[in-house]
């Protein structure tokens, strides 16, 4: 069962579910919680993609550069949650709710 | 300071930069600094270009013989097989030119700061005319037409910003957009001049390995020289130089730009960039002398300018409308000697020419700045020459500094207006032909009218009584130090540059200047014929001097006699009645013109010929085209049209634009899948 | 490993399925944490110790707890129910208790077997799932599925690890210089070798993200629209 492409399903998976959550949510932390796994999915490819490489010889840079982009991502995540639950909390302010309907203003 | 000193490029880019760097410090700050600062570095820089130019020319020129001086800063352009360098080119002509344009305009440049020390726009006032400068130098220095183009174009802005200087006053903005108008008219031709000489040698540069000379060099060996197409491009060219330099038909801007400022009058109206038409014609005399066709109208135009321009000065009221006619009247002569393919007595006119055309238009600034102190700024009335009169007794320095620039245009003998006006009109004298005589005849004719208005202009001005507002007169005081120290240096070089190229009359044979220049012409000397007439003299036998003893005869008592007749008119207030009923019938306010009069008063009626022949039918053509083009077709039709057609389908577009992120989340998200699909059917 | 991976492979697929199904936040983020856990089983199955430890910390320790505040700070119960309409959702109609409603209660019957009142909560949360994201999410599962496909057969085994990454685990640097693959040591190696401007530019950017969020989240910011007080504008409504 250890092997590339089914843990690349997996991700796969975790991903296209990630997105359903993202689409299906009106609730704006829902859909960040959506989008945390969607990222999560994108660092589980990543890491199958070092170990992959481990085994060809590239180098220890070269095999760890996919577990160092997992890191990269994780930063950057937790730098989208925060300004991300920051938007939230002024939406909310400014609306009473958290839903994503209610923030319209861009209506053509 | 001494390796830059020894090093020529270096140097040379001094020369053009320095003037740059005041105009951006000027530009920049100005705003901030004060007269003393602001004028004091635009004076500074262009005195530094000028020390720098002349440690070109007397240390690297003459001492160390270098005939050429070039530096190439980079690739400017390329496209396919045209390649512009950007690139400085020193001569031997255009070392008399740089020398002309930092030695002339360091000393306008000191003057300013007299001159405008009052105005409240004397920064901006500076930064314009180092620009000027930095512009001026590139065009004589640039190594190919084109950056000499540029130079071209940049002096033509500066121009039209200096005339209109004083903005505020709506007849200076219109006589800045006239000289642009018509110098474009003029840069129009060049440009087409150009096109035709790349076409033909396929190079644009007249320094370096692939040059016009090379091309045309080649072409004289293989016997390929296309004279039509040559005839074409120097009339091109030369409509180019009509509009900078003024000539017939383009000359109606000079002037109208008398406008600006005095100083700048004297700098970029007489002194520089209006002789960028012969700077042009000059460099270019190895390709003008096989376009006989394009010589002949280049000589009869400026026979027919100087005549014309100077007819017109005859009667003109404003002082620095008098100058400005006999500027246009001095370009002609030029440009006649040019034609006949004296260039270098074009060239030293030239020279000789800014210096009592800058002395005049100078002395003249300083007679306006007195009586604009109690005139106030603007008044035309201080520019009136028959509202001024016995001036002498106020301004005895701008007088007799005047009186000398006066009689050096006027072409008495001993003076530098003479040598160089005579031997122009000697060369046609000499020639033999018709073409010769119509020229020599229009040359002379134009010459009895520059000594005419000369004194005519210090008559007017210096002598007789006082005829303006008292009080003005009791408070014109003579220039400050700073505007009356140019004055005497230019009074100076008007007496004395005329001795570098003395007539072969006196027993000069080699005069200096001619020397100096003859390396420019060899080329174009060289592949002359035996006996044309375009070729210049060497060799003098004693029937060509006793020819030109004749001529300078002839000049001299006309120079004399003119001079002295329009002096005793004018400078007398008895006699001023009698000019007066020359040019009026009855007295007092019912007093009608006389019809010659009127004529040269309203300038034959050019600018209503132009107004009738170019401005109005252009004005209606415009009026149909603005009704049926931009009202129907473009406003109509194609910006409502196009305003309706994006409201209408906006207003179906908009409707996408619901504002709710989902929404977008889906549009993006089913993206993002189509392009993965794809990707991967792609992919296979 | 293999094991592990299974296991943790399920542990955070059933994680997921509450995520998304789940209608109140609550259980959902109950539910990324699970998912978030098994993916950390998931790394370290995959020889990344690291990353999973990394993974928990940040996620589960960090990020978890920051969507817990923002859930206690805003109104969690959602309208997607209770609200048909789309568009701006009042205050007071979320907390007014005639409209809001709520889930009817049901009647406690005695002696009969009773599902915890928090299962039953849980399942009356579910969410049908909707078909449009349905069919999109599906069409990308079908995409990434092709794709993975069409790897090469290679991509069929993970191959031993090389014998240069037999280094010891948890040691600071082994005495030979071998690290072991994705220890702590061989990942700062990689960072601080391989890509440190990356790596600054991404601390720059979490301090930028920092300001942002700080300054999104205060309260009174003068003439800034959206910073006012929620009490204050329910004056002036």
């Amino acid at each position: 069962m250890l092997e590339p492409k089914v843990v690349l399903f997996l991700a796969a998976v975790l991903f296209s579910a990630g997105l359903y959550g993202v689409l299906s949510r009106r609730h704006l932390i829902m859909l960040l919680m959506s989008l945390e796994l969607m990222l999560n999915a994108v660092n589980i490819a990543l890491v199958t993609f070092s170990r992959y490489w481990a085994g060809e010889g590239v180098g220890m840079i070269g095999a760890h550069s996919g577990q160092f982009f997992t890191l990269m991502v994780m930063a950057v995540a937790a730098a989208e949650v925060g300004i991300g639950l920051a938007i939230i909390v002024a939406v909310y302010r400014r609306k009473h709710t958290a839903d994503s309907d209610a923030a319209s203003e861009l209506k053509g | 300071m001494i390796n830059i000193f020894n090093n020529p490029e270096l140097l040379l880019w001094a020369v053009p930069l320095m003037p740059l760097f005041g105009f951006l410090i000027n530009g920049l700050f100005g705003k901030r600094m004060s007269v003393a600062s602001s004028g004091g570095i635009a004076a500074a820089a262009v005195v530094i270009s000028f020390l720098c130019a002349l440690g070109l020319f007397v240390y690297h020129m003459n001492m160390l013989g270098k005939e050429t001086v070039q530096s190439s800063a980079f690739t400017w352009m390329q496209v396919g097989g045209f390649k512009i360098n950007f690139g400085l080119y020193l001569d031997r002509l255009s070392s008399v030119y740089m020398l002309i344009i930092t030695g002339i305009g360091a000393l306008i440049h000191i003057y300013s700061i007299g001159y405008m020390g009052h105005d409240e726009g004397f920064a901006r006032y500076f930064a314009y005319l180092n620009l000027f400068v930095f512009a001026m130098l590139m065009l004589v220095l640039g190594d190919s037409l084109v950056t000499l183009f540029l130079g071209w174009e940049g002096v033509g802005l500066c121009s039209y910003l200096l005339i209109g200087f004083w903005y505020k006053h709506l007849p200076n903005t219109t006589a800045g957009m006239k000289a642009f108008i018509a110098n474009r008219v003029g840069d129009f031709g060049f440009m087409v001049g150009m096109f035709l000489l790349f076409w033909h040698f396929g190079s644009l540069s007249y320094a370096g390995d692939a040059s016009l000379q090379s091309g045309m060099q080649a072409a004289i060996a293989s016997g390929t020289v296309d004279t039509t197409l040559l005839n074409w491009a120097c009339i091109c060219l030369f409509i180019g130089a009509c509009g900078k330099s003024a000539q017939i038909p383009l000359f109606v801007w000079l002037p109208d730009a008398m406008a600006g400022p005095t100083p700048v009058s004297a700098l970029i109206h007489a002194a520089t960039m209006v002789t960028a038409g012969i700077y042009m014609v000059a460099r270019m005399n190895f390709v003008f002398v096989h376009a006989e066709t394009a010589m002949t109208i280049v000589a009869i135009t400026g026979g027919a300018t100087a005549l014309f321009a100077g007819s017109i000065g005859l009667v003109q009221r404003d002082i620095k409308k008098v100058l400005a006619y006999s500027t246009v009247s001095q370009l002609g002569f030029m440009f006649m000697a040019a034609g006949l393919g004296q260039f270098h007595l074009a060239v030293f006119h030239v020279f000789t020419h800014a210096f009592f055309k800058a002395l005049l238009f100078l002395g003249s600034g300083s007679v306006i700045h007195a009586l604009e102190h109690s005139l106030g700024h603007g008044n035309p009335d201080s520019q009136d020459m028959w509202k001024m009169g016995g001036l002498k007794e106020k301004l005895p320095i701008t007088c007799y500094t005047m009186f000398i620039g006066a009689l050096a245009l006027a072409g008495i003998p001993g003076l530098a207006g003479f040598f160089s006006k005579d031997a122009i009109l000697y060369s046609a004298f000499h020639r033999g032909d018709t073409l010769g005589w119509i020229i020599y005849g229009l040359g002379v004719a134009a010459a009895i009218c520059t000594a005419f208005y000369s004194a005519r202009l210090i008559g007017l001005t210096f002598y007789g009584k006082w005829r303006g507002d008292e009080h003005a007169y009791a408070h014109a005081d003579e220039a400050p130090r700073s505007m009356a120290m140019p004055l005497m240096i230019l009074a100076l070089g008007a007496i004395g540059v005329g001795y570098l190229l003395l007539p072969p009359a006196f027993g000069v044979h080699h005069p200096p200047f001619q020397t100096w220049l003859a390396p420019i012409w060899a080329a174009g000397q060289a592949a002359l014929p035996e006996g044309s007439k375009l070729l210049i003299p060497v060799e003098h036998d004693s029937a060509a001097i006793a020819a030109e003893w004749v001529n300078i005869a002839i000049s001299s008592v006309i120079a004399f006699g003119v001079f002295l007749f329009a002096f005793t008119i004018y400078s007398r207030p008895a006699n001023l009645a009698k000019v007066r009923a020359l040019a009026f019938r009855g007295e007092g306010t019912d007093a009608v013109m006389t019809p010659w009069y009127k004529v040269l008063l309203n300038k034959y009626y050019i600018d209503e010929i132009y107004d009738f022949t170019i401005v109005r039918p252009t004005k209606i053509v415009s009026d149909v085209l603005f009704v049926v083009v931009d009202v129907i077709v473009i406003d109509l039709l194609f910006v409502n049209g196009t305003a309706m057609v994006v409201k209408a389908s906006s207003d179906l577009a908009r409707r996408l634009q619901t504002g709710l992120v989902r929404h977008y989340l889906y549009a993006f998200a089913t993206g993002a899948v189509i392009l993965i699909a794809l990707f991967l059917l792609i992919a296979q | 490993m293999e094991v592990l991976f299974i296991l943790s492979a399920l542990i955070s697929l059933a994680g997921t399925l509450i995520l998304i199904t789940q209608k109140n936040p609550v259980y959902a983020l109950l539910g990324l944490l699970i998912a978030f856990g098994g993916s950390a089983g998931v790394f370290k199955a995959l020889d990344a110790p690291f990353i999973a430890v990394s993974q928990i910390i940040i996620y589960a320790g960090a990020l978890a707890v920051m969507f817990l505040f923002v859930l206690m700070f805003t109104d969690t119960r959602t309208q997607d129910d209770r609200l048909k309409l789309p568009g701006a959702v009042g205050s007071r109609a979320v907390f007014n208790p005639k409209e809001s409603g709520g889930p009817a209660k049901a009647k406690k019957k005695k002696n009969e077997f009773q599902v915890p009142a928090a299962v039953t909560a849980a399942l009356d949360s579910i969410q049908l799932p909707k078909p449009m994201a349905m069919v999109l999410s599906l069409s990308l599962l079908v995409c990434f599925t092709a794709a993975i496909a069409k790897l090469p057969a290679e991509f069929n085994d993970f191959g031993p690890l090389p014998a240069s990454y037999s280094g010891a685990m948890f040691a600071p640097s082994s005495e030979d210089g071998v690290l072991a693959f994705g220890s702590t040591a061989a990942v700062s190696k990689t960072i601080f070798e391989g890509f440190p401007l990356a790596f600054e530019v991404v601390s720059l950017l979490i301090f930028a993200a920092l300001l942002g969020a700080v300054l999104l989240a205060r309260r009174h910011l003068a003439g800034i629209p959206g910073t006012q007080d929620v009490g204050k504008e329910r004056d002036h409504a």
